[in-house]
């Protein structure tokens, strides 16, 4: 089973506060500020977009470091480890894997950002000069994901084992008191054959 | 508001019209989201598909401008469905049968071309709304910063009352403030007509009262309505105005015509900027008193709905920076008028004693999280949520007046120069001039300079613009730089800028006029265009080129205030940090 | 477009799980997932097992990222091999119809393990297309009380129900 951070779009109101927190946690641990989590805006929807921690990750899968594993539910970057390949951001189908790495800009006394590529080339494609690309991606915070903690609109959810499982038993009870509820039409058709 | 935030959740319709909570009042739209799912209505009237307009039963996509012919259909609507409560109308209200001589004029039908929306989704909106057990009625900048925005404030009044959806629980009228304290600075008389507490300084008695209780001759207490803001600046050109102390305000950033008020500005004999950031309109002073942020000191504030609530201290002050009533006190014993408080409690029991709405809003009672509700008369009165319950209104016969006024188009139409509508909104991350967000990381890493336009698909690609790409927008006034966000979420013609970037400044295009009694500008709607930028890695360098040295000549101004090393020596901080 | 979808008769009924079996014995062979697509519910007052409706409109198929889910045209079919256990499917579905199983892979090059993960894979009915007989569980029900609802059952039962009662039947 998975574990993932699942989205009440109705909820959503588009404020960004999932990724500025998590941004924040993870540079509070010496890791990438990338946010790990996109949020979409079509015309009918918005919804944050999130690593699904899939079960026969995709990610993992076509690693060629072993930067990605699985542990306990959940699909892991070791961002040390990563050699910025972005083969895991070509293959994840959510488009929840984030390059990034640290700018130049501040270091050394170069304190200019100097751009070298339009900021409309696909993550994916940037290369910036002097830094080291690595794959971001969700790790749940280690079990308290500061995401849902942030929402304002409580949209966020964690979803853990026991969560979905228990979410399956209840729609299938409620589907089958739905065939109770029409099992005088059923009845009829099995009669008329 | 009439009614308070908290109530928004249990109101059975919520209309909004020209206003959008998600990117202006989060909390506001945390309310909305509840309500929803407590079973509410929702309608929206919006040029944009705004984060509200996802969750409404009705939406209607609104051409920008057209508020009161919008409106009027609206009350039309209403009427000649017979949806309107003519018991209350009769017994709370004046003027329906004036009124109703310019209504009956405007049909849903004979409006269209002006509104864009179809007659029957605004009449099924308009039955939604006035059958409705209760209704807020909520509106914001899309109305406020219009030509006719005092006129629609009136029409969006008319039909609450018509309708009853006023003067009950749960039910009133929302307009919803810009700024964080904006309703305050109102309640305190920061306004050129006003005392403290809404008493008008062209009356007399107010007068004599204010005098007396400050020890002031009358005759030294004006008599007549002041300049507003927007005024400000053509009146220092014109040599009306010859010094402008400006409070916690950026108006270089955030008033329309930007390049033409730093002109007029710069021609003050003198311009004082108390500020607690470096700004752009701070980098013209003559004189920078360096204030206090609200971590460094106590006070109250009010929120959109009445609500006062006292904030304290987190840490003291740094170096020379002050609170602002201490300057204020200080500048004053300088000019002769000796003022002196220990506190911000004393100030505050002062002007209670002064205003008869708030005195029952004692500290005792906002102590912690608690809060004042005005209007609180006297100190055992718990506080007014919802006003005018029972139809009880603040006029003198205790009745509204209904007020109807006819459409008039917008100022700048759109040419063929300048086809399309340049309409200003807000960031949800930022927050105004950026004077403060602009120096968090995080909200910075969701938002940077040069900001965003955003375009719709068909006018994007007309003009061979690409999501992401940088981009020249440009009006009769002036230009700015910006980051195209191709959006169908937002309507044709027209195209939507946030006003807190220092580059990609949407007020060097923004038009000077204004609503002619409020002075509210019209930023809502002006003329512009929008060109592509061939060399797209020339423009990301030339656009962080500008942005460093703005920020470089912030931070070399504020400089001068770093004290020389003593033996309790700072950390040597480096420029990038002053502003980071 | 809808096709056809297999519903239990609640009065009909015994709760013996036979049609669990068949499913379970039909997808036991090699490639596929020896796992029962339909699952019995049992409440104080109704048994049923549930299964698969073949939405026209499947909020499965619209979450699938990788096209594991897919209509056909006739029902909403599964290709195995290109799920990658990211388990929207199992919370789009309103039934809890889909599920998602792990199963341990092997690379193997003799005796070696070469390669060594888990995989995953959707579980949900495929209405026996590749069949002779049609739906497994259908057949092996004792009580007969599995029925496969289409398009002209639907028909046949609405009018069915217009001769018999007043016309208050709206249209589907």
């Amino acid at each position: 089973m998975n574990r993932f951070i699942s989205i009440h779009p109705d909820r959503c109101i588009g404020c960004g506060t999932c990724r500025a927190a998590c941004s924040e946690g993870h540079i509070a641990r010496g890791l990438q500020g990338e946010p790990r989590l996109s949020l979409v805006q079509t015309r009918g929807i918005s919804a944050a977009v999130t690593c699904h921690h899939c079960e026969g990750a995709p990610c993992l899968e076509v690693c060629p470091v072993a930067a990605i594993t699985r542990e306990d539910g959940m699909v892991h970057v070791n961002e040390q480890h990563c050699v910025g390949c972005k083969l895991c951001a070509v293959v994840c189908p959510f488009g929840a894997i984030h390059p990034a790495g640290t700018s130049i800009a501040g270091v050394a006394g170069t304190s200019v950002n100097t751009p070298t590529y339009p900021k409309r080339l696909d993550p994916i494609l940037r290369y910036d000069i002097g830094v080291y690309t690595c794959a971001v991606k969700c790790d749940l915070c280690s079990g308290d994901p500061r995401c849902v903690a942030a929402c304002p609109t409580a949209a966020l959810e964690y979803v853990k084992e026991d969560e979905i499982a228990g979410s399956i038993k209840d729609r299938r009870i409620e589907a089958a008191l739905a065939a109770g509820d029409v099992q005088e039409s059923i009845a009829e058709i099995r009669r008329s054959r | 508001m009439s009614v308070s935030i908290p109530s928004l959740e249990d109101a059975k319709c919520i209309f909004l019209f020209g206003y959008n909570p998600s990117a202006s009042h989060p909390i506001v739209s945390r309310r909305i989201v509840r309500a929803k799912e407590k079973g509410a209505k929702i309608i929206v009237a919006d040029p944009r598909v705004i984060e509200t307009a996802r969750i409404a039963d009705i939406y209607m996509q609104i051409n920008n401008g057209c508020n009161i012919a919008f409106l009027n259909a609206f009350a039309n609507a209403i009427v000649t469905e017979n949806l309107h409560d003519k018991e209350f109308i009769a017994e709370h209200t004046n003027g329906f049968d004036e009124w109703w001589e310019t209504i009956k004029d405007y049909t849903p039908e004979s409006v269209q071309h002006i509104t864009g929306i179809d007659p029957e989704t605004m009449r099924e909106a308009a039955r939604m709304y006035a059958t409705a057990e209760s209704a807020v009625l909520g509106w914001g900048m899309g109305v406020a910063q219009q030509k006719q925005n005092v006129l629609t404030v009136h029409t969006l009044a008319a039909i609450a009352c018509i309708t009853h959806q006023i003067g009950k629980p749960n039910a009133g009228l929302a307009p919803v403030r810009g700024q964080n304290n904006v309703q305050g600075s109102c309640d305190m008389g920061m306004l050129p007509n006003f005392f403290p507490g809404y008493q008008k300084v062209t009356d007399p008695a107010m007068r004599e009262k204010f005098a007396k209780a400050w020890g002031v001759p009358v005759e030294k207490l004006s008599d007549h309505e002041g300049y507003k803001l927007t005024d400000v600046g053509h009146n220092a050109e014109e040599g009306k105005v010859h010094a402008f102390y400006n409070f916690g305000e950026d108006p270089l950033q955030t008033e329309p015509d930007a390049q033409d008020l730093k002109r007029q500005l710069q021609g003050l004999d003198l311009l004082i900027c108390q500020d607690i950031f470096m700004t752009q309109t701070c980098m013209i002073a003559d004189v920078i008193f360096p204030g206090t942020s609200w971590g460094e000191h106590d006070g109250v504030f009010s929120a959109s709905d009445r609500t006062f609530q006292r904030f304290t201290a987190a840490v003291p002050p740094k170096g020379e920076c002050k609170h602002d009533w201490q300057i204020f006190s200080e500048l004053s014993t300088r000019m002769g008028y000796p003022m002196h408080y220990e506190d911000t409690q004393e100030i505050w029991d002062e002007m209670r004693s002064l205003c008869p709405t708030f005195y029952g809003a004692t500290y005792e009672k906002m102590a912690g999280v608690g809060h004042a509700q005005w209007p609180i008369p006297t100190i055992e009165h718990p506080g007014t949520p919802i006003m005018y319950l029972g139809g009880k209104f603040t006029t003198p016969d205790n009745r509204a007046n209904l007020m109807a006024h006819d459409w008039e188009p917008p100022t700048e139409l759109p040419d063929e120069e300048y086809p399309l509508i340049l309409c200003t909104v807000r960031e949800v991350g930022h927050y105004s001039c950026r004077s403060m967000t602009g120096n968090c990381r995080a909200l910075s890493l969701l938002a940077e300079e040069p900001g965003e336009i955003h375009i719709h698909p068909d006018d994007a690609k007309a003009r061979g613009i690409y999501d992401g790409e940088l981009v020249r927008a440009f009006s009769r006034r002036g230009e700015a730089m910006s980051r195209a966000v191709v959006d169908e979420r937002i309507n044709k013609g027209t195209v939507y800028m946030t006003y807190q970037w220092w580059i990609g400044k949407c007020n060097n295009l923004t038009l000077h006029a204004v609503d002619p009694r409020s002075h509210t500008p019209e930023d809502k709607f002006s003329a512009c265009q929008v060109e592509a930028i061939e060399d797209q890695v020339w423009a990301e360098q030339h656009m962080q080129e500008l942005y460093t040295q703005l920020k470089n000549d912030l931070a070399d101004l504020a400089s001068a205030q770093d004290v020389e090393p003593t033996s309790q020596r700072q950390p040597q901080e480096t420029r990038e940090s002053v502003i980071v | 477009m809808g096709g056809s979808y297999i519903m239990a008769d609640s009065g009909a009924c015994i709760g013996c799980k036979t049609c669990m079996a068949a499913c379970l014995m039909k997808h036991d062979v090699p490639g596929d997932a020896a796992v029962a697509r339909l699952n019995l519910v049992t409440t104080l007052r109704v048994s049923a097992p549930i299964a698969c409706h073949h939405c026209a409109d499947a909020p499965c198929v619209a979450a699938c990222p990788t096209g594991a889910l897919y209509d056909d045209g006739t029902r909403v079919a599964v290709r195995m091999e290109r799920c990658i256990g990211c388990r929207g499917c199992v919370m789009a579905c309103p039934y809890g119809a889909v599920n998602v199983v792990e199963y341990r892979r092997r690379s193997p090059l003799g005796d070696l393990t070469v390669n060594e993960g888990v995989g995953a894979v959707v579980i949900k009915c495929d209405l026996c297309a590749d069949r002779p007989g049609g739906p497994a569980c259908v057949e092996a029900c004792p009580t007969k009380g599995l029925v496969i609802v289409d398009k002209d059952v639907l028909e046949a039962s609405v009018k069915r129900s217009n001769d018999t009662e007043p016309k208050t039947v709206t249209a589907a």
